[in-house]
């Protein structure tokens, strides 16, 4: 479903990713993990056109195989791939609701489904209905990463590209984000997962990719790296 | 007494008439970084158009408000092609682009129309009487439409899907991006919207004060200063600063010289940037 073809990514003059191939196919989540500063965000922000690569490609297939290498940030999301940022950036002058309506008003047309896709998110995450009149900018943190997720649920997405959902984050809250995460898988999303937290990633999804200075080092299934722990330790200091 | 109750009205007309064009700049400027100085002159335009249309095709100042007001959004939208390649650069660029499409509409207009004053005639003669004083019924219907228009555009922006992507993209363009909002359409729909209130307030300022061809670069600085003292991109609180500077120009030219009652405004910026250079009315902001 996403195809990324050795890109090679700069910040200014710095080479960030030297060379990055990843895949992810339908229905799937797949977990990039990796050291701080390796260019696990600088991945997710090159897929999503934030910053696009200098040399490689990316295609993606919804319905039909497109690539997406160079395309702004709105048309790449119009395809269907979505992005949960690392610092969850929610519209904080806007309101819980309005956070909901800005890609909601985009994907659906009529009220009812507006109003079963809201109904929907609420049920993953039942604190944000309390708060649906409220500024995005007196939510909690946690609130917050939830608003970053559900705000992106109601556009029925193929592929949703996310960013550390755990930092920061009180562990039943992550139990919270976890579950999301589940019920995501459940109704054939997508997910490109960037954690910090590998033993939450490695729970979750069903693989793995490791990245080390802006290349992958480890590719394999989620199952069989939780039993290799010197493969852990060595790439990203977990026991 | 009765000559200050006349003015606070005037400066009530006067300052309706700077909130539509400071809601343009400040729109375009507090969302899009982008100085429009030649947004006065589509106020300018939209003068000469509602001369254009009474004198030349139809005798209907209402008529011609639309049609102005129509044409005028167009060439606003022209103007935001026009600017593509400063979009979204060092606003500095954008300054100094607008600045020469201002120069250059003013002088178009000098050459088609020459440099004499135009009139137009008052679309509404009836005159109220208040303590004694006539009182022109057309400034209150200046002031009726004017608050019509800015709480249909302050509606607009609350409550639509248009309004919130606008005040999505205004906090965070890059994730309103990621959002799948079309942002360059965002734009062109803002442009739209500043062009049709800049018309409005120009078509509708016509029959009170001449039409000429530099008159729009006189009013966008008091737009610049309204929207300053309102606070950039503080769509209320530049409405509450361009009726302040309304009232404190048109109460000014009681004692002094008009010339010198604009002074009055550049003393209020200057105390604002003083004491609260964010802007008078921070906690407003939506």
């Amino acid at each position: 479903m996403l195809r990324v073809n050795d890109i090679h990514t700069y910040y200014g003059k710095s080479h960030i990713l030297q060379g990055v191939s990843l895949d992810v196919q339908k229905g799937e989540i797949v977990a990039l993990l990796g050291r701080n500063g390796v260019g696990k965000s600088t991945t997710l922000k090159s897929i999503m056109g934030l910053n696009p690569p200098k040399k490689g490609s990316i295609h993606f297939q919804g319905d039909t195989d497109i690539d997406i290498t160079f395309l702004p940030p709105y048309k790449t999301a119009q395809l269907g791939i979505s992005y949960v940022p690392e610092d969850r950036r929610i519209f904080t002058h806007l309101s819980t609701l309005e956070n909901l309506r800005t890609g909601l008003d985009l994907v659906h047309r009529t009220k009812e489904s507006k109003n079963e896709a809201i109904d929907r998110v609420f049920d993953y995450f039942p604190q944000l209905r309390e708060r649906i009149h409220q500024a995005g900018r007196t939510l909690s943190g946690g609130e917050q990463q939830m608003l970053a997720i559900a705000r992106v649920m109601v556009t029925k997405p193929k592929l949703v590209l996310m960013d550390e959902p755990s930092e920061g984050l009180m562990p039943f809250l992550v139990e919270e984000i976890k579950k999301a995460i589940s019920r995501m898988r459940d109704e054939d999303v997508a997910i490109l997962l960037v954690e910090q937290n590998a033993h939450m990633a490695l729970e979750v999804s069903d693989r793995v990719y490791i990245m080390e200075k802006g290349v992958i080092r480890y590719q394999g299934e989620a199952r069989e790296l939780a039993a290799q722990e010197h493969t852990l330790r060595e790439l990203l200091g977990v026991s | 007494m009765n000559t200050v109750f006349i003015q606070i009205i005037n400066g009530l007309t006067y300052g309706m008439i700077y909130a539509l064009i400071a809601s343009g700049v400040t729109l375009l400027w507090g969302i899009m970084d982008f100085i429009n100085f030649a947004h006065g002159e589509l106020y300018m335009l939209g003068a000469y158009a509602a001369w254009l249309s009474t004198v030349h095709l139809f005798d209907n100042f209402w008529l011609a408000l639309v049609v102005g007001v129509l044409s005028v959004t167009a060439i606003g939208i022209g103007i935001r092609f026009i600017v593509i390649p400063v979009l979204g650069k060092n606003p500095l660029y954008s300054l100094l682009a607008t600045y020469g499409l201002a120069l250059i509409l003013q002088q178009s207009v000098l050459a088609l129309f020459g440099p004499f004053n135009k009139e137009l005639s008052m679309p509404i003669e009836k005159k109220f009487f208040f303590f004694g004083f006539e009182y022109s019924a057309y400034r209150i219907v200046i002031i009726v439409i004017s608050l019509a228009v800015i709480a249909a555009a302050w509606l607009f922006m609350q409550k639509s899907k248009y309004g919130i992507w606008i005040r999505a993209v205004s906090q965070d363009k890059e994730m309103a991006s990621c959002m799948g909002l079309p942002v360059p359409f965002i734009y062109t729909m803002i442009f739209a919207l500043g062009s049709a209130m800049a018309a409005m307030g120009g078509i509708m300022a016509a029959p009170l004060f001449a039409v000429y061809p530099s008159m729009g670069l006189d009013i966008v600085l008091i737009a610049f200063i309204v929207v300053m003292i309102g606070g950039l991109g503080n769509f209320p609180g530049s409405i509450l600063a361009a009726i302040l500077i309304g009232e404190a120009i048109a109460l000014g030219s009681i004692w002094l010289a008009p010339t010198q009652a604009f002074v009055l405004a550049l003393l209020m910026l200057l105390a604002v940037l003083i004491v609260r250079p964010e802007g008078l009315a921070r906690g407003l902001r939506a």
